[in-house]
């Protein structure tokens, strides 16, 4: 193994380098893979979206109005349609920051004013502004048990729903619990008062990303409405889709455009995520295959120019199994070696936030380590076997002779 | 040159595996190498619509900040009114078009039965001098069109097949958002790559007698449009960034009667920029991270496969040494030692080079993936041949496999020309 | 006239542990068209002799001197020149290069060497090839040659860039005996007709008798 000291200082600088960034790749995607994994409070499947236009006045095509007809009554009809097509469930009107999947934020402040000179709760939250039917649609629940359709009612009469967050750095925070079944404030509107019926769970903007403020749930008014949801029986969205008429989609002066399913929408939202996954993956691989090509090379010449040290070992009785366990022993030690001299670099790497500012925590960290050396041990063996094989089936009378 | 290419015949036969190794080994590295740049490039080689890349300028945002104590924010697109003040007739600017920078998605019906979602475009008549769109029947609306916003749209040729069924539909009626509109001319379909330029439908929209002409508020200093800059060839970009600063001060002079003053973020943008997805209205784009990322990918594609050819590298010279040895017994000196075995490892990389290149040219063609983002997520977003294939991506290639034989050649033919001779020469 | 002369050339080698004397105060002068021959039992230091000779080794003490130019203080590059241009050398086992035909390996001193141009090569190539009865052999690989034909080809490779001395290490060694007064023949030729000075190291006591001068060596110095 001396003899080939030289080699060997490349194939551990390589190595080590490949820690490093397997470690950076695995703890990155590990990271990714928690996040996704978080539960959602919310059943997204079967859902489709369509948005909802008025035809203006200005318009050649727009039909007056009369004392019976109004946009309100356009918009009943238009739902009420939606609602007698046999494939579909439940119907909602939103604002456009009522989707999933959208990366919109339209932030405000809920407080409480605290009695006397103490600064006053305060929390942050997405406004996500919808008809009681849509909550239905996004079946979302609450963290008590509280089913969508007791949600449902509650935002109906007024209340208003609202979720916790996935950080709490700030431990003087004030707690989503501080608000459950107090009268709130919005922020700068100390008229009105708000009354928070439930919490609920909260909706992030996509699958890879936490949930950085509040949920707030409340009614919408009408013309807020610029979306509708809708909600069919299980598994018939094709059907639901080919069914519609252009009746369906139009009544008096509102129409509905560019009808999505939750799958499209959740696609083209978290694409560029998909993508950074699978080019993780794709570097992970070839670092991956840089390590076995640069084994397999690197220990096939050994094996041709220790012919005849190998030969004499067999001639002095070493077995099969001596010869493996001397060459993946090596490599073992060169692994070990790296991890080593890699140490400190992953130790810096640990400490740096994750794309999405958060740190892993020890037992995170050591898993994405484990999986790391678990990996690279695997391929160096693998690198390593051809070479092994090559060496117990050397001919020793051959390669003597030649000496 | 015809001996080391028969050298290299002879090594790749006599040691297959550590040939075929280093072969491998060269190709991946060039394939990644090679996908990864295409995929950079595409973002910024200029192709039909966007021939224009190197000379394109876009103006998109403002933002505007209050000078009180309140510092109060507002932030978004412009409006025709600061469009044109910021914008309109600088120094150096061949042409300007006025145009919705967003896609917007809509309900288009045609003659056929069933209405379906496209994406139009608001645009001037100088987009399509631009942006070299290619006609396939009418013509395009006319400046006159535009800046009276008639209802004249350009539609692209699959649009056209949609409502249609056919491309002649020059003159017909067609409804977008349930508005009609007049067919002027049918387009070529363009590429999602192309971000600025394409679209399916190009509706004429333009600036003369709006009502943002008139100022009076403040938020009609904030609209949906864009202004694309022409650049005249023989004009730098720093010479109209600078006029653009000057136009954001006199904006300032007008905005402190209100309290308010503008914050300026790197406008107008370069096509580099545009492509990063690296922008907003109320932030300077900043590539240096991105970039950063991006060179230490590089960095490490070419690292570690060098690693790997140079110690395969070094036994294939472990198997020369006495061939070596000989050539400098005959009178071979150091130097040219080293540039023989670097030239010789240049054809191994280059060969491994050619088939990593070649696949990555028919992976960049082949697999739209690479280039999806949000916005074209499932549509046409196959980039021109021309995009990909061109002499750029193969100087690139052969630049890489340069740099790669370098690094990885270097050691192994410095530690051959050491050699003893007369050790070298009775080697095994 | 003398074409070489060393005077009190040590070779000393050391490694961490021992130190090995392999040349001892050893001088010789060789005239110019001698036909040298060094005798002496295995590892008595002959072949590092004739390694110094030809500049592919440095002596640890003394000095070097041929045709007239003093070898010691020579740069890498000048030593590399030198030997392009006055020195041949043939070796035991042939040392041709495998991966090239007959014809690139007898051009390879010529590839080292500035101001001939390929036509002039070429000529020169055919030239010698013919002259060693291998013109018909010009495209083969080494390993399709016999051992008498491969050291026919590394003799042409050794004059073909018309040096002034051949220095020649044990060129019978790995042939038949038909074969290798086939080369001696050739040898001898190459020193009458061309006066090209040859120091060769042999074991054969026979072809030693042939040439001018016997130089014996033991234990690392010339004995007689």
């Amino acid at each position: 193994m001396l003899n080939e000291w030289r080699p060997n200082i490349w194939l551990v600088l390589e190595l080590v380098i490949v820690v490093c960034v397997l470690y950076a790749l695995f703890s990155s995607l590990y990271s990714t893979y928690l996040i996704y994994n978080r539960s959602e409070g919310m059943e997204l499947n079967d859902v489709y979206f369509a948005s909802l236009n008025f035809i203006e006045e200005d318009n050649e095509n727009h039909a007056p109005y009369d004392s019976i007809h109004s946009p309100e009554t356009d918009y009943a009809l238009l739902l009420a349609n939606l609602r007698s097509n046999p494939y579909v469930e439940v119907v909602g009107g939103g604002s456009p920051n009522s989707l999933p999947y959208l990366y919109n934020y339209w932030g405000t402040q809920i407080e409480i004013p605290q009695k006397g000179d103490r600064t006053r709760l305060q929390y942050q939250v997405n406004k996500r502004q919808m008809s009681p039917d849509m909550l239905r649609v996004l079946r979302i629940h609450g963290v008590d048990g509280q089913s969508p359709d007791e949600l449902a009612e509650l935002i109906a009469k007024g209340d208003i729903i609202i979720s916790d967050r996935d950080y709490h750095n700030d431990p003087s925070e004030a707690k989503v619990d501080d608000f459950l079944g107090k009268d709130v404030y919005f922020y700068k509107d100390s008229l009105q008062t708000h009354h928070v019926g439930a919490i609920a769970y909260g909706m992030r903007r996509s699958d890879f990303e936490p949930m950085w403020s509040g949920n707030l749930y409340m009614n919408i008014n009408f013309s807020d409405i610029k979306y509708v949801g809708i909600r069919v029986k299980p598994g018939t969205g094709h059907l639901f889709a080919e069914s519609l008429s252009e009746s369906d989609m139009q009544v008096g002066n509102l129409y509905l455009s560019d009808l999505k399913s939750i799958e499209d929408m959740r696609y083209s939202a978290q694409i560029e995520k998909y993508q950074d996954i699978r080019n993780k993956i794709i570097f992970a691989v070839f670092v991956l295959m840089v390590i076995f090509l640069g084994f397999l090379g690197s220990f096939w010449f050994r094996t041709q120019q220790r012919a005849s040290e190998i030969a004499i070992r067999k001639v002095s009785g070493a077995s099969d199994r001596a010869i493996y366990t001397r060459f993946f022993g090596e490599g073992m030690i060169l692994l070990a070696v790296s991890i080593v001299l890699a140490l400190p670099l992953i130790y810096g790497l640990s400490k740096t936030e994750m794309p999405g500012g958060w740190t892993l925590d020890v037992t995170q960290t050591a898993t994405a380590g484990i999986c790391t050396v678990l990996i690279l041990a695997i391929l160096i063996v693998a690198g390593i076997y051809a070479p092994a094989l090559k060496a117990t089936r050397i001919d020793i009378a051959e390669v003597l002779k030649n000496e | 040159m015809r001996q080391k290419f028969n050298q290299i015949i002879y090594d790749i036969r006599r040691q297959p595996l550590i040939g075929t190794v280093t072969i491998i080994a060269t190709a991946l590295s060039i394939f990644l190498f090679m996908v990864v740049a295409i995929t950079e490039r595409v973002k910024v080689v200029p192709f039909s619509p966007e021939s224009c890349r190197d000379n394109l300028l876009m103006g998109k945002y403002l933002h505007l900040q209050k000078t009180d104590e309140t510092g109060s924010d507002m932030s978004s697109g412009l409006s025709y009114y600061t469009a044109k003040k910021l914008y309109e007739n600088l120094d150096g600017v061949e042409r300007e078009s006025f145009m919705e920078p967003d896609l917007s998605a809509t309900l288009v019906k045609g003659t056929t039965q069933k209405s379906f979602s496209a994406y139009s475009r608001g645009v001037d008549a100088e987009f399509f001098r631009i942006f070299d769109h290619s006609l396939i029947s009418g013509t395009f609306f006319t400046d006159a069109e535009s800046d009276a916003n008639m209802p004249v749209v350009v539609i692209s040729e699959s649009t056209a097949r949609k409502a249609f069924n056919s491309i002649d539909c020059v003159g017909m009626p067609i409804i977008i958002q349930h508005k009609k509109y007049i067919v002027r001319g049918v387009v070529k379909d363009s590429s999602r790559l192309a971000c600025s330029a394409c679209g399916d439908i190009f509706i004429a929209k333009g600036y003369h007698n709006k009502k943002e002409d008139v100022f009076s508020s403040l938020s009609d200093y904030f609209g949906g449009i864009a202004v694309a800059l022409l650049v005249k060839d023989d004009s730098d970009f720093e010479h109209i960034r600078q006029q653009v600063i000057a136009r954001y001060k006199e904006l300032d002079t007008e905005l402190a009667t209100d309290n308010w003053k503008s914050v300026y973020h790197e406008a107008p943008f370069n096509q580099e920029i545009l492509a990063s997805d690296n922008f907003g209205s109320n932030w300077s784009p900043d590539l240096s991270q991105q970039n950063r990322v991006r060179n230490l990918l590089y960095g490490i594609l070419l690292i570690l496969p060098a690693i790997n050819l140079s110690t395969l590298l070094h036994s294939r010279m472990r198997k020369r040494m006495n061939e070596i040895g000989i050539r400098r017994a005959f009178g071979c000196s150091r130097p040219r030692i080293i540039a023989d075995i670097i030239t010789e490892n240049f054809l191994f990389t280059l060969a491994g080079g050619i088939i990593g290149l070649a696949l990555g040219i028919i992976f960049a063609i082949t697999y739209s993936g690479l280039y999806e983002n949000m916005e074209t997520a499932g549509q046409n977003i196959t980039p021109a041949i021309g995009a990909v294939i061109n002499a750029g991506t193969i100087l690139i290639a052969i630049a890489v496999c340069f740099i790669l034989n370098l690094i990885s050649a270097f050691v192994p033919a410095w530690q051959a020309s050491r050699l003893n001779p007369v050790e070298a020469i009775n080697a095994k | 006239m003398s074409i070489i002369t060393l005077s009190g050339i040590e070779k000393v080698y050391r490694t961490k542990e021992i130190e090995t004397t392999a040349l001892e105060n050893v001088n010789l002068e060789v005239n110019e068209g001698e036909f040298l021959s060094i005798m002496g039992p295995s590892g008595c230091g002959k072949s590092t002799f004739l390694n110094i000779i030809g500049l592919l080794d440095k002596a640890t003490k003394g000095s070097v001197s041929i045709l007239g130019n003093d070898c010691s203080t020579m740069s890498d590059r000048e030593l590399s020149h030198f030997r392009n241009a006055n020195i041949g050398f043939v070796f035991q086992s042939f040392h041709l290069i495998p991966s090239l035909d007959v014809a690139s390996n007898v051009e390879l001193p010529l590839i080292y060497r500035k101001g001939i141009s390929a036509a002039q090569r070429r000529e020169r190539i055919e030239k010698v090839l013919e002259r060693l009865d291998m013109s018909h052999r010009i495209h083969h690989l080494p390993s399709q040659l016999s051992g008498g034909q491969c050291q026919r080809v590394a003799i042409a490779r050794a004059i073909v860039g018309r040096p002034k001395i051949i220095l020649a290490d044990e060129p019978t060694g790995n042939l038949d005996s038909k074969m290798g007064t086939e080369v001696m023949a050739i040898l001898h030729r190459l020193n009458k007709e061309d006066g090209i000075t040859i120091i060769m190291v042999t074991h054969n006591e026979a072809q030693a008798l042939e040439t001018d001068r016997i130089v014996r060596f033991f234990d690392g110095r010339i004995i007689g």
